[in-house]
């Protein structure tokens, strides 16, 4: 992404990254025509112990903010990996501009016994599987952005 | 032509002779002054259903087509009694699942890049083109079944109609989807299965057994193999189709689960029927497989190894025990947790122990 010539730079996991993922995601139309999106979204990062919360309300991301690990367990579902995993997924998404054959978020989901979508409520969890390819365009728009890791 | 003289007659003596004005079509009382908005969605279900035509009765005798709200004439001639009480059909979930339904149609011409697909090993495009003729069977199913319920839906529950012609739709576009993936690569649609499992979804005699049955079990399993599709997609192409067939699978489920909740409920008393339901679609299960016949099953297994088939039934073995646990949880919501302890001794080995 470009704002003002310069492509954003952000360091995983932080708010910024994810707010700059929130503003490309608002402002793109593809991303409008996939339909109507509502769902609470806890990401978690354990061993950095980092945790954020991403609402998508109707065709947009309203809200992207750093939270607890008991709010987030709270939310609709959550996305749980260890960073080292984070990384590369991201990484992958930056590589090939979108997630490749072997990084969808349904293909990690799969090959965690214990599931990379987690939630208290089956019913819930469902959404990840509902809005799914909403949630991947989402971490796909990330290969626009200059994407850093803290050691 | 000339025109008789009779028909000349006829036309005069009509055109002379103006009807009293009828103004007994007038709902003022009911309806005036009230204006829907359209919300951050758009002007949804939600947004319209304002004043009297949000009161969704629990009980209706409304046997014609009347619309909710509009007023009754007494000489509209009846169809065969639908059902009555809003607790056998609805659901909390209805009016927001339609309205996703709508937002989220894709195209199996345009959404898909099939530009994307490349010749396979022969075994690999096999496995895949008789995975498609399965769940292209499945779907004539999934589509005809609602279908059939339609009539049987009354229209003060108009949402269920709603819903129910949402799902026809997706069903639609998946029996198309699969059948079209299976003559894309040179494989072509292959055998048929058995069928008894599906005999069993479209001879339901109750709408909540149609749905115990349709929506939770025969498509939270379903999205589980679609899902499956996902993992073991070869290309672009097919990724996408799996993953928008499992968010269109995922709506039915939702409905599914909302309605037996709603029906726990509001109709306690139903519960052994339910468990009934359940015994009779789990026993079937254990005759057939989930993909209905063991040559399907293999098939995945062969995708799901990358040709090894050793390690594909193993993951075949997570997948059928991810569709177990989720089929248990979402059981849990609904109410019907008890479930757990009567499943089918062939689902009851592949259960995590239960959540504190």
């Amino acid at each position: 992404m470009t704002q003002g010539g310069v492509k954003t730079r952000a360091s995983f996991p932080s708010t910024e990254w994810f707010e700059a993922v929130r503003s490309l995601v608002n402002s793109d139309e593809q991303y409008r025509r996939i339909g109507t999106c509502d769902a609470v979204v806890g990401v978690k990062v354990p061993d950095r112990q980092k945790y954020y919360l991403l609402t998508f309300e109707a065709f947009e991301c309203s809200e992207v903010k750093e939270s607890t690990e008991q709010e987030v367990d709270n939310a609709d579902f959550w996305l749980e990996a260890p960073f080292e995993k984070w990384k590369e997924l991201i990484t992958n998404v930056k590589d090939n501009g979108k997630a490749d054959l072997h990084h969808t978020l349904n293909t990690i989901d799969l090959e965690d016994p214990q599931g990379f979508a987690r939630s208290r409520d089956g019913y819930k969890r469902d959404l990840f599987y509902r809005f799914n390819q909403s949630f991947q365009y989402f971490f796909d728009l990330s290969s626009k952005i200059e994407t850093t890791f803290p050691n | 032509m000339a025109i008789s003289p009779e028909v000349l007659e006829q036309l005069r003596t009509e055109t002379s002779e103006v009807a009293p004005l009828d103004l007994s079509w007038l709902n003022l009382d009911n309806a005036w002054g009230i204006r829907a908005k359209p919300g951050k969605r758009g002007l949804t279900l939600d947004e319209v259903e304002i004043g009297p035509y949000g009161d969704v009765p629990q009980r209706s005798d409304n046997a014609t087509f009347r619309p909710r709200g509009a007023v009754a004439r007494p000489e509209a001639l009846r169809v065969k009694l639908p059902y009555q009480e809003r607790a056998d059909v609805y659901a909390d979930n209805l009016r927001l699942l339609y309205e996703e339904a709508v937002q989220r149609q894709w195209s199996s011409a345009t959404d898909v890049p099939w530009e994307t697909i490349e010749p396979l090993p022969d075994n690999m495009e096999l496995a895949m083109c008789q995975l498609c003729t399965f769940l292209t069977e499945v779907e004539f199913i999934a589509g005809d079944t609602p279908g059939q319920w339609m009539p049987k839906i009354n229209s003060d529950y108009h949402e269920v109609k709603l819903f129910l012609l949402s799902q026809i739709m997706d069903e639609a576009r998946h029996l198309d989807v699969f059948r079209k993936r299976a003559l894309a690569n040179g494989g072509g649609l292959l055998s048929a299965t058995a069928e008894n499992g599906l005999r069993r979804i479209i001879e339901a005699q109750d709408f909540t057994e149609m749905s115990a049955v349709l929506h939770i079990l025969g498509e939270g399993f379903v999205q589980t193999l679609f899902r499956m599709g996902e993992y073991i997609a070869q290309n672009e192409a097919e990724k996408k189709i799996y993953r928008l067939a499992a968010q269109d699978e995922s709506r039915h489920v939702a409905f599914g689960v909302m309605h037996l909740k709603h029906i726990v409920e509001e109709q306690p008393g139903r519960r052994e029927e339910l468990h009934w339901y359940y015994d009779q679609a789990e026993s079937i299960l254990r005759t057939e497989g989930v993909t209905g016949a063991q040559y399907t099953t293999q098939a995945i297994a062969l995708l799901a190894g990358r040709g090894d088939i050793d390690k594909g039934v193993e993951v075949v073995q997570a997948i059928l025990r991810k569709q177990v646990n989720e089929y248990m949880h979402r059981l849990e919501v609904a109410g019907l947790g008890d479930r757990r302890d009567r499943m089918s001794p062939w689902l009851k080995p592949y259960l995590d122990p239960p959540a504190n």
